[in-house]
């Protein structure tokens, strides 16, 4: 089943086209790479996805649901979550406090009368929740230590803790590994793999490394300058010609 | 229609006045990157020293002109640049406004100290007569200049076209664009990025400067708020020419003026339109054009392409405070008010009790400004409009309907939080920058269209408000209103510290914080901004409804007027914007201080008078010496901490807390690792991540 479904996205900023008609299909529980050289848009398709910017052109649909005019918060409610390149994870606040926000903004209703009448502190369910996810991701030993004191690695699997926590069916992940070493890429992708097979979660990744593209996703998509320029399962893109002269260079057996 | 006509021509003269203010603050913002809010400031500093030295002790023009304008401007912005804004480059939009806002406090005061404070009647103008209309052109026609108009005219287009060819052609103004985009990367490319910010601000001071003292004979007399009122006014065309564009600024300076003008000219002048909308049309214009101008949204303030190497800027909240001091200070805290206000029941007189009440009451107010700026994250600089319309409100409910006062004060609260919901709805998306000016604007339309209707606040003369009356309790008695007005304060406060607690607080800050990751969570990016704005709304109202209770009456101009809600501004924002002490405190000092500054420099008076046969240095110093300094001094002091914002966004008290934090734990564990040593490279990542698998 198709669940999301991106056809002909342009996107023009004043004189430069950073995408030229291209499409993206995700199926359910599929695992799916976006890969592309620096500046080929994939950041941009990303963000046309999850409603930060606004196409020129192309719709996109997501469980047979048009998105136009539907604002990035709705998106997340919908189930589409995210994390992004550059980490933006909420200053002052705890590791797990970033997790709670996430939960709570999925259940948005009377928050102001329930601060008002039962005060907004953490509650046991939520403390449960949270620490769920935490084990899952190897930081539970963080759950209380203020972002800023947080390695890069570290971040980057808080921010996916608060894509996950909102349960969503597509997540979307813009380099995860990008900033990381080999031991944490590979926990990364551990993860990753756990997240999309035993808890069925769609995922499309924006990603650098292709080993980790290879291991991981089932079809990958080939941005160039802002074209497709090709895509199916992943064997054959990285066969494909075209491919390799863009993007994979001749290593690549 | 030639009549039309001619207004038209007439508008130009004054559109000159609002491109020549708009296009100095384009040159500031573009070549500083500060939205320079204290630019009337400092025009008002050089206009004065014209004055002075041109009337007070006539100088020739020639020897005045080059004083005020080419020496006193640029060194005004030389010295900024050298100690404030140099060290501000880095910081978010909002801290720059901030010190600004506390320029603009501060720098008139300062004037006021080094100039003396009695009032210059007749500024004189930039030519070479004594008074502007003393020279006329071309004379006996049906369109007459005045010496002052044509020396605008001139200024300005010649101003426009300098800067026009300043950033067009030469190096140094490509260098100064380069250098507010990224000081870094300007460097990189072998550019002295110091040198060209001094340029900078030593050019648009310069602007500045020669503004004010074209301007100054508009006015009946010189003083600062006429000028920062002109500057609102002329933002219209800076948002116009969107912060960058000189000449669109310079079309759209003109096009204001000349509306205005048409519209003076073919409205009725016994209307309400003729009355309210002439003076209020700049506002207007600079509100609409915020709303509705495309580009401005998505243009969004200005971002260092190096930003990505910076570690993450610095919470407004700090973290790294025990919770054993935060349960202790807030122990404390109440312990001491509880002290503080048996002291002023049982001990104070009436003068100082009645300046205890007015701050308590004032601090609800404040606490107004807690919920927008410290929980919210957005600068809205229209507290003082939300006050007014409480206290309008009270007064209008309790004479129309006799209803009882305290009453009459939740529903002007319900009434001020309706309109601060209708004003955030377009106002939230707005950036920082632009939210600021936006509820500025809404701010000086409230003063000069809605304040002036008697349905609103009575007419000129102020409506009365009655003290409450529980039981058979009166509230005439000041004892009596300060426990009111207390229990008050402490039913605000915790509305304040359970938002703050809860999930409207994260929310806000998640929002504040990443815009884009509290979206991709499901935070909407209104809802909770829109909350917070019209609950500060309601808490402002109901606390002005209590203000205007506490004085007997509704007085816009003593109590509300804008400016007054600037400067409780900058106060709330420097004690701690986030902090419900920190609100109370600035409530107080707002009261207190001046008060206690006129007793203090009232001393040496007294003492001189006690001996009048002192003499020598100490006596003439002290002669010096007076209680008119205290209001200045006091300004001057509340403009500093806006100044300091800056090096303590989360505001000095709770750096002051922090810091104590930090002492007593060392003290506690001397060998242990203190809790901000995130930066300390002894942690080893990979160990910490994978954990115990």
């Amino acid at each position: 089943m198709t669940l999301l479904n991106a056809v002909h996205i342009t996107k023009r900023f004043d004189g430069l086209t950073a995408l030229k008609a291209v499409d993206l299909q995700v199926n359910a529980g599929e695992f799916a790479a976006v890969i592309g050289p620096n500046g080929a848009g994939k950041s941009t398709l990303f963000n046309c996805l999850t409603g930060q910017i606004t196409p020129d052109e192309g719709s996109i649909r997501y469980q047979d649901e048009d998105l136009r005019g539907v604002s990035s918060a709705q998106r997340s409610l919908l189930g589409i979550s995210r994390t992004f390149q550059r980490i933006q994870l909420f200053g002052g606040m705890t590791v797990r406090d970033q997790l709670v926000v996430a939960t709570r903004a999925h259940k948005q209703h009377g928050a102001l009368w329930n601060d008002l009448l039962r005060g907004g502190r953490v509650t046991r369910a939520e403390k449960e929740q949270t620490d769920s996810t935490l084990d899952m991701l190897g930081i539970s030993s963080i759950a209380d230590s203020p972002v800023e004191s947080l390695t890069l690695g570290m971040a980057r699997l808080v921010e996916l803790g608060r894509a996950l926590v909102t349960q969503p069916d597509l997540l979307l992940l813009d380099e995860p590994s990008s900033g990381l070493d080999r031991r944490e890429t590979e926990h990364m992708a551990g993860i990753l793999r756990l997240v999309c097979s035993e808890e069925s979660v769609a995922v499309a990744l924006i990603e650098h490394d292709v080993q980790m593209v290879g291991d991981l996703a089932e079809t990958v998509w080939v941005l160039d300058y802002g074209q497709l320029i090709a895509h199916g399962p992943t064997r054959e893109v990285f066969e494909d010609e075209k491919v390799r002269s863009a993007y994979l260079g001749i290593q690549l057996r | 229609m030639v009549e039309l006509v001619e207004y038209a021509i007439r508008g130009i003269p004054t559109g000159c006045v609002y491109a020549l203010l708009a296009v100095g603050l384009v040159l500031t913002y573009k070549t500083s990157g500060v939205f320079n809010l204290a630019y009337g400031a400092q025009a008002f500093a050089s206009a004065s020293v014209f004055y002075v030295v041109r009337k007070d002790h006539e100088w020739p023009l020639w020897a005045a002109a080059i004083l005020a304008i080419v020496i006193v401007g640029p060194a005004i912005g030389l010295l900024l640049e050298r100690f404030l804004f140099r060290y501000l480059r880095g910081s978010p939009p909002m801290a720059k406004l901030v010190t600004s806002l506390g320029l603009l406090i501060a720098i008139p005061e300062v004037v006021r100290l080094l100039l003396g404070s009695d009032s210059r009647k007749n500024p004189p103008p930039l030519w070479w007569v004594g008074r502007t209309d003393e020279w006329l052109w071309p004379q006996g026609s049906a369109f007459v200049l005045d010496a002052g108009q044509i020396a605008t005219i001139v200024s300005t287009i010649l101003v426009v076209i300098g800067l026009v060819f300043l950033f067009a052609r030469t190096q140094i103004g490509l260098k100064m664009r380069a250098v507010v985009e990224s000081a870094r990367m300007a460097e990189l490319y072998g550019v002295n990025s110091e040198r060209t910010s001094m340029t900078a601000w030593a050019l648009s001071s310069l602007l500045a400067g020669l503004a004010g003292v074209l301007v100054a004979p508009l006015f009946a007399s010189l003083n600062p708020l006429d000028l920062f009122t002109l500057l609102v006014a002329a933002l219209a065309a800076t948002v116009f020419g969107g912060l960058t564009s000189i000449p669109l600024t310079f079309a759209g300076g003109i096009a204001l003026g000349v509306l205005q003008a048409v519209m003076a000219g073919s409205l009725p002048t016994d209307s309400v339109f003729a009355t309210g909308l002439r003076p209020g049309l700049p506002f207007i214009v600079l509100f609409a054009l915020l709303m509705f101008r495309p580009g401005l949204r998505s243009s969004g303030e200005l971002q260092d392409p190096l930003a990505g190497v910076d570690p993450p800027p610095p919470s407004p909240v700090s973290q790294d405070q025990p919770k054993w001091l935060t349960r202790g200070s807030r122990a404390v805290m109440i312990l001491l008010l509880v002290v503080a206000g048996w002291i002023s029941i049982s001990v104070l007189d009436g003068f100082w009790l009645g300046l205890v009440v007015s701050g308590v009451c004032l601090s609800v107010i404040l606490l107004s400004i807690t919920v927008t700026t410290g929980l919210g994250g957005m600068l809205s600089l229209c507290p003082a409009a939300f006050a007014a319309i409480g206290a309008f409100a009270t007064a209008q409910l309790v004479e129309a309907t006799g209803m009882t006062v305290m009453v009459a004060m939740m529903i002007a609260g319900l009434v001020s939080a309706a309109v601060g919901a209708a004003l955030a709805l377009p106002v939230v998306r707005l950036g920082a920058v632009y939210l600021a000016l936006a509820t500025l604007a809404f701010a000086l339309m409230f003063e000069s269209i809605l304040v002036p209707l008697s349905w609103v606040s009575g007419g000129s003369v102020p409506l009365t408000v009655p003290r409450p009356l529980i039981g058979n309790v009166d509230m005439a008695d000041d004892r009596w209103f300060l426990l009111f007005a207390a229990t008050c304060l402490g039913l605000v406060a915790w509305v304040v510290v359970r938002l703050r607690e809860g999930t409207t607080g994260r929310f806000l800050q998640a929002l504040y914080m990443s815009r884009d990751a509290a979206e991709s969570i499901g935070i909407s990016a209104t809802g909770p901004r829109v909350v917070a704005f019209a609950i500060s709304a309601g808490i402002a109202g109901f606390g002005g409804g209590l203000l205007a209770s506490y004085a007997g009456q509704a007085n816009y101009q003593a109590s509300f007027a804008y400016l007054v809600g600037l400067v409780w501004v900058a106060l709330v924002v420097s004690t701690g914007s986030r902090s419900v002490l920190a609100a109370i405190i600035s409530g107080m000092v707002f009261f207190l201080l001046p008060a206690g500054l006129n007793r203090l420099f009232s001393w040496p008076e007294n003492w001189l008078e006690a001996h009048p046969d002192a003499s020598g240095p100490v006596a003439s110093l002290l002669e010096v010496v007076t209680p008119s300094w205290a209001l200045p001094v006091a300004f001057i002091l509340f403009g500093a901490g806006a100044i300091l914002y800056a090096r303590n966004p989360e505001g000095s008290l709770q750096a002051q807390m922090t810091a104590l934090g930090r002492f007593v734990n060392r003290r506690i564990d001397p060998g242990g690792q203190a809790p901000d040593s995130g930066d300390e490279p002894d942690r080893n990542p990979s160990a910490d991540l994978v954990g115990p698998s």
